[in-house]
């Protein structure tokens, strides 16, 4: 892991368009290797993309990334990443190779809005089934963020003060978007290295037509289309490194505060006086704390270790309230944690037994304990009596796993690879991949691999009770964990010819098949509709991308393409009805460019993403009470994101201008709205709050 | 380098701390007013009792002036602390939320006389609105309230009770829902009526034997989507629409009736936004046959495996809508007060639905009007005309249905989109509408709800205001 800066020390071009065809990845490798030897067809975000988007979190960045869309709750205020038609909880989330926590999750179901972006290397995607390496929930696919460990200065001090507009809401205080962020690196010697940064990002809150915190007519227009959120995230990072021996220990807060406005507005009887206005607010309060150590060195002079332990905890609280409206007031103030998971967790992998070239194998373990809180409120979670009942549960699961790299020559090699997990709620699992890679002539790769994977229930799957003379919805205990295949195929072609002129092809062909996912299903409708969670419904999805990267003097270029086709069965067992199972296809297409004026140092970048036509069944109640299937359509919309960037004095002043979102997309309405069980889906699809402009000032103070 | 990076700091530092909101909170101007627009004085000395939105900032005076109709102050009426020049001057306190004079009674008015005394408040000495009820009007005679704002205590989430409210007197009458299971109609019809606040239903049985042996019959249950209409009594209270027929001349035409006692209120309270009114334990069966006994009525009930039967007589009281039985205490019970004092009643109620096919449906925070009494009642929207300037002119008779759920559940909803985006169980008051009720006396009041959950969300907490229409 921290080898990975090396590369940076040595190689990056004091040049800021960074070599797109040089690039070293550590997801799913042995050790920290250049793309072009890993068998993983790894996709990479490079750190100057996000400084050219002025990303202030993830979400922002992978609104641009292919095969991946983003879907915000207004409710909430939460924005969770769906690959491939499958939702967060299915897609794993890694800092520095170990998963993030998240309210609900380890590594999934992580709110994009609450990673920082401030202090990373570069993002590493892996498409498919990564359980050998990854573990549970790795299913759809990985990321893995790559964060900062190493600086060229003996001091390096950069502060930076962004503003941007909320579609065409700003104002300084109130309305817009505000981040102002520090961050400290020090070389205190020459093995020792560390760095601390704050960031805090003040989301001021999309009013749209809402009319915000003190309007008092009860005409649902009270409160915000976007919650307004507050975020504050640290970080600090002690590192020692010596030849055969690193170690380096992370930490880092975040704190969040989301406010809620309830739209409803009561009346206060204040007889004989008028009436006043009060509404029961709330707002969410998150904390996460992360602490990571690794440990990367030689045992018996020849066996590499890499091992990490990890303690995380993330908690969000609501604290409800009573908000007077015309004295601006709150009271009957109630705090309660919502939702909570903290983690004990511990990673390791052994490598080079035997000093072959042919033959590498790597042990590794993973060791997870998670304890989870669910406030009654935060699902439908009650007793027999009709009375509130809060979740607490520990999952633990200790995992070993192996892979083997044999290298049959040069350009071919191989990688086997299997895991078994055992674990403490759920049957034990196993994933299971092959990935294969071949160089042939001319800078072209093959790859194939194939992955096993699974992804664990929730605890709305497994624990939500609700059952009376009119309800019953039930969890089910006995839910097995989905599990998923992956199959994918790709070759890529890297070209230098003597112009300078770069080129790298990438073509690609996957296959993703999930079994046994669960769903909530009608059971029985006579005499009560009894709703229960099942392992039911399948899910195959298969794809073809293809994605071409271009560099040319001061040019940068990136197209991609990708036709994904998803086929579903939905079955509603009591109902007779069960879903066509027809693939649905939908395009996506990508493309960026940038260009750096040479004379000004000024770069110009423009990104911009299409997500096609996306389709899908929903259950709908025929006009003869039967129960029927409709296809869904949400139109296609483009995502364009542009900016300007200019250095003065020696780099040392950065001034970046842009605009966000620049074709203005807001909600998109699903032409059919299900209206089949006790969750009936909404039709509206919350994409963004309109076209944006930010101003991001960046000063970097670097000095030995 | 380092002043510039001092400098650099401090500028970020400053940054970083001067983002804060406008939190400062508005400070509310005080009001006074009268607490009630009118009060019948039945003592013989009265407290008037004069409010203030906060707590006074100092100590100061009212000056409160009067206005008199067939009444001399010193003969008929005198005050404490005393008038003069028709201006009363009544000191108050700092710090305090009220203040109150004493009205003395010198002479009884006779029946039929209009007599009253209508103070207002001409001036406060310290920084005060004169708002909301700026007169009062005391009545020597019992006259109809001119308005009120009221409580009904229907026992919060559970609703364990039912409240009848008299809107010409502002009394309340709170009873247990589970008091009764019968009630016996005291006009001219041989009418009877079940309870429809906790969810009972009947059923006529074949035979006239009441000592005949009966099994329960659990399709009869009140659960969504199940039970039938024709089990319950018709919701518009038309006493023609009882499940159990007319008590016929003929005995043999009176059947023995299979009877589900319906559900007891939880004893728990419900989720916070939820009802727990009808989610409590079955309340067992009976089974019933009711006669004709000269102008009174004989029931015969029993437990549905029993082979002998009980019997009551139950007489009429013709300044009643009913007379109440309960199978719990064997006797007859006080249940409402008499038709002609109260006019909307606050309770559970058995109403009739339509999802898909028509079916009954337990509703909670339900109010109804004592169209058997001859009080009325329907709804109009503020977009329409505002409370304030609702006035007789408006009134539209035409409006005044035969249907005592005119209120019904109309006047608040009960869920809200929660925090991921499905609806959660939270009471929502609308303010949108008002009521315009016609009383048993033939008094046209105007009420609006001003609350129907406490502080911390919890349901069965209504709260209403209303006005004589003038």
């Amino acid at each position: 892991m921290m080898v990975t800066a090396s590369h940076y020390g040595q190689e990056q071009p004091k040049d800021s368009v960074v070599n797109p065809l040089s690039e070293v990845v550590v997801t799913g490798q042995f050790e920290s290797q250049s793309l072009k030897k890993s068998i993983h067809n790894v996709r990479i975000i490079t750190k100057e993309d996000i400084k050219k988007l002025a990303a202030n979190n993830l979400g922002d960045v992978l609104n641009q990334y292919l095969n991946i869309s983003i879907k915000t709750s207004g409710n909430d205020g939460r924005s969770s990443v769906s690959m491939f038609g499958l939702d967060a909880q299915y897609f794993k989330i890694l800092v520095d190779n170990i998963p993030l926590v998240s309210d609900t999750g380890l590594g999934n179901n992580i709110d994009l809005t609450q990673v920082n972006l401030d202090d990373i290397e570069q993002i590493e995607i892996i498409e498919g089934s990564m359980g050998v390496t990854h573990g549970a929930n790795a299913v759809s696919g990985i990321l893995n963020i790559i964060t900062k460990k190493r600086s060229e200065y003996k001091w390096e001090i950069a502060t930076t003060l962004q503003e941007e507009t909320v579609s065409d809401e700003f104002a300084l205080f109130n309305k817009g978007r505000h981040i102002q962020s520090v961050k400290i690196s020090n070389n205190i010697s020459k093995e020792i290295f560390a760095t601390v940064g704050v960031n805090r990002n003040d989301f001021a809150g999309f009013y749209d037509d809402r009319k915000g915190r003190d309007y008092m007519a009860n005409d649902g227009l009270r409160g915000y289309s976007w919650l307004p959120k507050e975020q504050i995230t640290t970080n600090a990072f002690i590192g020692y490194s010596k030849t055969n021996y690193k170690v380096f220990y992370k930490f880092d807060y975040f704190g969040e505060n989301v406010d809620f406005f309830n739209p409803v507005v009561a009346p206060q009887d204040n007889y004989p006086f008028p009436n006043t206005n009060f509404s029961q607010d709330r707002r969410y309060i998150s904390n996460r704390f992360y602490h990571h150590l690794n440990s990367y060195g030689k045992i018996f002079s020849t066996v590499k270790y890499n091992v990490s332990f990890s303690h995380q905890k993330q908690a969000r609280d609501i604290e409800k309230f009573k908000y007077s409206i015309e004295t601006q007031q709150e009271s009957l103030n109630n705090r309660a944690t919502y939702q909570s998971k903290e983690v004990l967790y511990s990673t390791g992998t052994f490598n080079d037994f035997f000093s072959s070239k042919v033959f590498k194998l790597q042990l590794g373990y993973e060791l997870v304990n998670e304890k989870g809180f669910y406030d009654a409120t935060a699902g439908t979670f009650k007793d027999e009596n009709q009375q509130e009942s809060d979740i607490r549960k520990r999952f633990e699961n200790y995992d070993l796993f192996s892979s083997a790299e044999i290298n049959i020559n040069d350009r071919f090699s191989i990688r086997p690879g299997f895991r078994y997990s055992f674990q403490s709620k759920f049957d034990n699992q196993i994933a299971a991949s092959t990935g294969v890679r071949y160089d042939l002539n001319q800078g072209i790769q093959l790859r194939a691999s194939l992955g096993r994977s699974y992804r664990t229930p929730n605890f709305d799957e497994l624990y939500t009770y609700f059952v009376d003379s009119n309800h019953n919805l039930q969890g089910n205990a006995d839910l097995t964990p989905e599990t998923s295949w992956s199959y994918e195929a790709s070759v890529k072609k890297s070209t230098f010819l003597a112009s300078g002129l770069q080129l790298s092809n990438n073509l690609s062909v996957a296959f993703l098949d999930v079994k046994d996912r669960i769903n909530l299903v009608l059971e029985q409708v006579i005499p009560t509709q009894n709703y229960k969670y099942l392992n039911i419904d399948s899910y195959k999805m298969w794809n073809i991308s293809t994605s071409h990267q271009l560099a040319y003097k001061n040019w940068n270029a990136n197209l991609g393409m990708a036709l994904v086709g998803v086929s579903q069965k939905i079955d509603l067992a009591a109902l007779n009805a069960t879903s066509d199972d027809k693939y649905l296809y939908a395009l996506q297409l990508n493309t960026s460019a940038s260009y750096k004026l040479p004379k000004w140092n000024t770069l110009f970048s423009v990104y911009y993403k299409l997500n096609g036509k996306d389709r899908q069944y929903i259950a709908i109640q025929n006009p003869d009470n039967t129960t029927g299937f409709v296809l869904s359509e949400i139109a296609s919309y483009g995502w364009m994101d542009a900016s300007v960037r200019q250095s003065f004095f020696k780099d040392q002043f950065e001034v970046t201008l842009g605009a966000r979102n620049i074709l203005d997309v807001t909600n998109l309405q699903a032409s059919q709205s299900g209206s089949t069980g006790i969750h009936s889906a909404g039709n509206s699809i919350l994409l963004g709050y309109g076209r944006s402009y930010f101003l991001k000032l960046t000063y970097n103070l670097n000095f030995n | 380098m380092k002043k510039n990076l001092i400098l650099f700091l401090s500028a970020v530092t400053l940054a970083l701390s001067s983002c804060s909101d406008d939190d400062t909170t508005k400070t509310a101007t005080n009001s006074v007013s009268f607490s009630v627009p009118s009060i019948n004085l039945t003592a013989a000395e009265t407290p008037i009792q004069i409010q203030f939105s906060e707590p006074t900032a100092s100590a100061g005076t009212l000056t409160i002036s009067y206005t008199t109709t067939a009444v001399a102050y010193g003969v008929d009426f005198t005050t404490n602390p005393s008038a003069t020049a028709n201006n009363i001057v009544v000191p108050f306190e700092s710090n305090v939320n009220a203040v109150s004079f004493t009205f003395s009674k010198l002479v009884e008015a006779i029946e039929g006389e209009v007599k009253n005394v209508t103070f207002k408040i001409d001036a406060v000495s310290i920084s005060a609105v004169i708002s909301g009820n700026t007169t009062t009007k005391l009545n020597f005679n019992e006259t109809a309230l001119v308005g009120s704002a009221l409580a009904p205590v229907t026992g919060g989430p559970n609703q364990e009770n039912q409240v009848y409210v008299d809107l010409s007197s502002g009394m309340m009458t709170s009873v247990p829902r589970v008091s009764w299971d019968l009630g016996f109609y005291a006009g001219a019809e041989f009418r009877v009526a079940l309870n429809s606040s906790v969810k009972m239903s009947i059923k006529a049985l074949e035979t006239t034997n009441i000592d005949e042996v009966q099994v329960a019959d659990e399709d009869m249950f009140i659960v969504q989507g199940s039970g039938s209409v024709d089990q319950i009594d018709a919701p518009e209270g038309l006493i023609s629409g009882t499940a159990i027929s007319a008590i016929s001349d003929n005995n043999d035409n009176n059947k023995v009736y299979l009877l589900n006692l319906g559900s007891n209120p939880a004893t728990v309270a419900p989720a916070l936004g939820s009802d727990g009114s009808g989610t409590g334990t079955h309340r067992g069966w009976k089974k019933v046959r009711i006669l004709k006994s000269g102008n009174d009525y004989k029931v015969q009930y029993a437990d549905l495996d029993a082979t002998t039967h009980q019997e009551v007589i139950i007489t009429k009281n013709a300044a009643f809508n009913f007379t109440f039985f309960s199978f719990t205490t064997n006797n007859t019970v006080n249940v409402e007060p008499q038709k002609n004092q109260w006019d909307i009643n606050f309770t559970t109620f058995t109403n009739i639905v339509n999802m898909g096919t028509l079916s009954p449906y337990h509703y909670a925070d339900f109010v109804l009007t004592n169209l058997k009494g001859g009080a009325k009642a329907y709804q109009v929207l503020t977009s329409e005309v505002t409370f304030d300037a609702f006035a007789t002119a408006n009134v539209d008779n035409a409006k005044f249905t035969d249907d005592q759920r005119n209120i019904g559940s109309n006047w608040r909803g009960t869920s809200v989109t929660g925090p991921n985006g499905t609806p959660v169980s939270q009471f929502v008051l609308k303010t949108d509408r008002f009521y315009v009720i016609k009383d048993v006396a033939g008094n046209v009041y105007k009420l609006k709800f001003t609350g129907g959950m406490n502080e911390t969300g919890e349901r069965g907490y209504p709260q209403f205001q209303y006005t004589l229409v003038q």
